[in-house]
């Protein structure tokens, strides 16, 4: 058929990918057309991403919907554990960080170099914190014995000793490293690789930050231990004097101690025995702990849940912190401006992405009432 | 511009003859490492064909196997020599049944059948029928590739370590209990999955972005909307898969207690993710291939296609359907009744738009000038085929004949007649019909032929007979059919029961035969074959624009966009027994699609 109708494909005889005598800037691939092409692909293609990463979250969320609209007691109990307090912190702190990747953009828009990479810095930083604060979290969980289901064995007696202790050391490295690497990159972005010493800064950063994380996370659990006695606790004691939750606590204080046994039918199947599980050795003086029935619901499966879902987002946020670590270095070299920012706005649209998914995740885990 | 000789026209009418330069080809020129990190897609295609064949080769032998074993009642070939007590034998064998139908299912559908029309012909084709150098994103093509590698290592460690006996589903809370090597598989298909999902990716951006000017969404090739419908599944649904695969290997090694239903797990929620992706996996499997026979069907009858716009939305209405049936996997399983009736009603509406394209196939054979080149045999099998399996899937849809159909042989009939009588017949027609341009050379028109109708044979002697296998309550997945307390099998259905697995063995024989016919066809034509034209078939796409193999950049010229079922400027020429294409002396015509 023959409508002169031509594609723009230019002739190349050539087999160079870079081909000299037409106009192909360097960032432009030479598939492309043009920059308006490549651009439009690439945001296109990170959609698409996004959208995928949507349905690999959506199966979390549907697992959460069917055990919440099964078991809604569970969940109920079950979320007392948690403390909003950290699961708003890190709320903040995400929401900050997605404010400045919008914020680079428009830098990178403005060619306003300097802005566009303290944005990002900043922007590790707060992933720094937020994995600070979620190991803070993760550590009190498991040393309550608050594992998921197939480990679930919670220690009434427990003792925040020897955690606070081992956070002290965790800091310590935290902030030795992360200070030093920050200035060894530092001194290395004034050398012939700026970019890498950009990279190293923002380790340091992302280290750093990380212990920072670790110091307020522990504050904020140390002081609400203190004033509050941590509600399962009390219950286990049997002072269940908590501002309208006495009944909750109460049930509470039974299932525990029916649930006070380790499941070990299933310890030695395919996992190494973690010492943990032994931690349910410290029987309480509550009412001797009835069998725990096979197969049935209980707050273990809410913490299976909360794990699987906070684990695969503490995932993407290392995931994010990598992509963001690798724009930092291309906007040490100076590869982003006004005409070319594509990468910049993608790993943007995935760290908004990787913040909404913890917008949702936060009310659904912390603040069921 | 046009490149055009004063090489005489054939037919005697006046114009400009469209010469297609040569160039070299795109599989010239570097060693092993140029291939392996490669970024053009047709040599990324090429190292995803082989792939695919190899593992379809794996696949295809454990079927022998399996059907092997059914020849008798009892539970015996797979037991290997073990020793001459019958009962420890019969055990063993039924054990080696278990792994052998699980990989064969395991790796037939995550190893070939996903990635085979998609991945290895799709990347060849995609880009160069949408006049592009290559793919929006080569990295990640070479990236998605890389993944189908490392996650078939996966695939091939448990193969050799052996004892996955789970079926390809996983279902727990058996996948959690046995002892196989599961984690090892699931961990494979996880990977393997990305691969798809960036494969998918890919496309989309590439026929969004990359379609010459002139190429609006209704003067695409079929085959493109086709895999258009595909990637859309493949980037939605596989990552749900990716989750549920994640979620039972924590469950396997830390008992994370989401689908185990001792640790208070739901194993149904397991089964709803996994057909959420599984049961649009196999319109992933199927589209393609419906893509491949709207693309053959016009080319051998020398017809416009007929209800172009019609096939074009049933593979977006096949796709959005797709994913509202995975229900109907589970009538068994205890779902509510409403969801079961819900169920079935969106499965039988999958039947509307599946018809409609093998009617308009039909009405566009219909008064065309027919062609029986091998592609074309394949593509009419494949319409046979493919009616035979989509209206068995009615009363597996319906409740009250699943109720009874469930996990029989008459499952096992119909999505092998789907799967197999569709997508790999397609898949053979599509290689046969790219054959020249992937490799340059023709191959022998009678073997190829031959191939075409002794599969055809083999395949309805192997699984027309499991229909009425099924019908009589033979189980699926047994590997004796002897009898026992909770399978009670009268002596004169056992006697039925044998006849029926005999001729079904020797039918997959015959088709196993037919195979390797084909495959002899293929490879002998790279050694023997003449060189082929640029456009062997007279097609009008523009994949046939460019020379057989095509060069490095796909185009040396650029091709004249058209419609790509316009058949009327595509003339035979004796000399190149291939086509060439005519620019007529007249000033005007109407850039314009017949209705």
């Amino acid at each position: 058929m023959s409508t002169a109708e031509l594609t723009a494909t230019t002739p190349q005889h050539d087999q160079d990918h870079h081909a000299e005598g037409h106009d192909h800037p360097e960032w432009l691939a030479h598939h492309f057309e043009s920059p308006q092409q490549q651009t439009s692909a690439a945001k296109l293609g990170v959609w698409l991403f996004l959208a995928q990463e949507v349905l690999f979250f959506a199966g979390l969320f549907a697992a959460y919907a069917v055990y919440r609209a099964n078991h809604p007691e569970v969940f109920l109990n079950a979320h007392h554990y948690l403390n909003p307090t950290l699961g708003a912190f890190n709320t903040i702190v995400l929401l900050a960080s997605s404010l400045a990747v919008a914020w680079g953009v428009r830098a990178a828009q403005l060619n306003d170099q300097k802005t566009l990479l303290w944005t990002h810095i900043f922007t590790l930083a707060c992933a720094g914190m937020f994995m600070g604060v979620k190991a803070v979290e993760y550590m009190y969980k498991l040393y309550e014995g608050l594992y998921w289901a197939g480990r679930y064995a919670p220690d009434p007696e427990v003792q925040f000793g020897v955690i606070q202790h081992n956070l002290v050391w965790t800091v310590f490295w935290c902030m030795v490293i992360g200070v030093a690497t920050m200035g060894f990159g530092w001194k290395q972005k004034s050398g012939p690789k700026p970019g890498r010493g950009w990279i190293s800064f923002s380790v340091g950063a992302v280290i750093a930050s990380a212990g920072a994380g670790i110091v307020i996370a522990n504050g904020i659990q140390a002081y609400e231990v203190e004033s509050h006695m941590s509600q399962h606790v009390a219950a286990a004691h049997g002072e269940a004097e908590l501002e309208g939750l006495e009944g909750i606590a109460a049930a509470e204080a039974i299932d525990k101690a029916a649930e006070a046994h380790p499941v070990d039918e299933h310890a030695a199947e395919g996992a190494e025995a973690a010492p943990e599980g032994e931690a349910a050795e410290h029987a309480p003086e509550a009412p001797a702990p009835a069998p725990r029935v096979e197969g049935e619901v209980n707050a273990g499966n809410f913490f299976s849940i909360y794990f699987a879902m906070t684990g695969v987002h503490a995932l993407h946020i290392i995931g994010g912190i990598l992509a963001i670590l690798w724009i930092v270095g291309r906007i040490g070299r100076g590869d982003f401006g006004p005409h070319y920012f594509d990468p910049v706005e993608g790993v943007g649209l995935y760290w908004h992405l990787v913040d909404l998914v913890w917008i949702f995740l936060f009310p659904l885990l912390y603040l069921i009432h | 511009m046009i490149a055009h000789t004063s090489k005489p026209l054939v037919s005697g009418e006046t114009g400009r003859r469209v010469e297609i330069p040569e160039g070299p080809s795109y599989l010239t020129g570097g060693g092993l490492m140029s291939w392996a990190f490669t970024l053009d897609h047709k040599r990324i295609g090429v190292m995803y064909l082989c792939g695919i064949l190899g593992f379809f080769l794996i696949g295809g032998l454990l079927a022998i196997l399996i059907r092997l074993e059914l020849w008798n009642p009892a539970a015996d070939l797979l037991a290997f020599g073990q020793g001459a007590d019958a009962t420890a034998r019969a055990e063993i064998a039924k054990n080696n049944f278990n792994q052998v139908f699980t990989l064969h299912g395991a790796i037939m559908v995550f190893l070939f059948i996903i990635p085979s029309i998609p991945a290895a012909l799709g990347n060849f084709v995609v880009p160069i029928m949408v006049g592009a150098k290559d793919v929006a994103f080569p990295r990640l093509n070479l990236a998605s590739f890389h993944l189908y590698f490392v996650g078939a290592c996966f695939f091939i460690a448990a193969l050799l370590t052996t004892g996955l006996d789970t079926g390809w589903t996983f279902y727990t809370p058996y996948s959690v209990t046995t002892t196989g090597p599961v984690v090892l598989a699931t961990m494979g298909v996880f990977i393997l999955g990305f691969s798809s999902i960036f494969t998918g990716l890919n496309f989309i951006v590439t026929i969004n972005t990359m379609r010459p000017r002139g190429m609006t969404w209704f003067r695409m090739p079929l085959f493109l909307w086709s895999i258009y419908a595909t990637s859309i599944i493949q980037v939605l649904a596989t990552p749900v898969l990716a989750i549920t695969l994640l979620l039972l290997m924590t469950e396997r090694m830390l008992g994370i207690g989401i689908f185990d239903s001792a640790r208070g797990g739901d194993p149904v929620l397991f089964q709803h993710f996994f057909w959420f992706y599984s049961h649009p996996a196999v319109y992933i499997m199927i589209l393609p291939a419906m893509g491949v026979i709207s693309e053959v069907i016009p080319t051998f009858s020398r017809k416009h296609i007929f209800g172009y716009r019609f096939i074009a939305y049933s593979s977006i209405a096949i796709a959005l359907i797709g994913f509202l049936v995975w229900g109907h996997h589970m009538f068994t399983s205890g779902q509510s009744a409403l969801a079961t009736a819900i169920f079935s009603f969106l499965t039988f509406a999958v039947a509307i738009p599946s018809a409609i394209k093998v009617f308009n196939w039909l009405a566009t054979m219909y008064k065309g000038s027919i062609h029986f080149n091998t592609p074309m045999c394949y593509a009419i099998s494949f319409m046979a085929l493919f009616t035979i399996g989509g209206l068995t899937g009615l009363p597996l849809g319906a409740l009250a004949t699943d109720i009874h159909l469930h996990d029989t042989y008459f499952v096992v009939a119909h999505f092998h007649y789907v799967m197999m009588g569709g997508t790999l017949i397609s898949f053979l027609a599509a290689l046969f019909y790219w054959w020249p341009k992937l490799f340059g050379r023709m191959y022998n028109e009678r073997f190829g032929q031959l191939s075409a109708i002794i599969v055809f044979i083999g395949f309805n002697l192997t699984f027309f007979t499991q229909f009425i296998l099924g019908v009589k309550g033979m189980p699926r997945r047994y590997a004796s059919y002897e009898g026992s307390d909770a399978f009670p099998v009268t002596p004169e259905l056992l006697e039925t029961f044998t006849t029926l697995h005999r001729i079904s063995t020797v039918g997959a024989l015959i088709l196993g035969a037919g195979l390797f016919i084909a495959a002899g066809t293929l490879i002998a034509s790279l050694w023997y074959g003449r060189k082929a034209p640029a456009n062997p078939w007279g097609a009008a796409t523009l994949e046939w624009k460019c020379c057989s193999p095509p060069t490095q950049q796909n185009f040396e010229v650029n091709p004249i966009m058209g419609p790509p079922y316009v058949y009327d400027d595509i003339k035979y020429d004796p000399a190149i027994d291939g086509y060439y294409e005519v620019v007529p002396d007249r000033t005007t015509k109407p850039m314009q699609d017949p209705v």
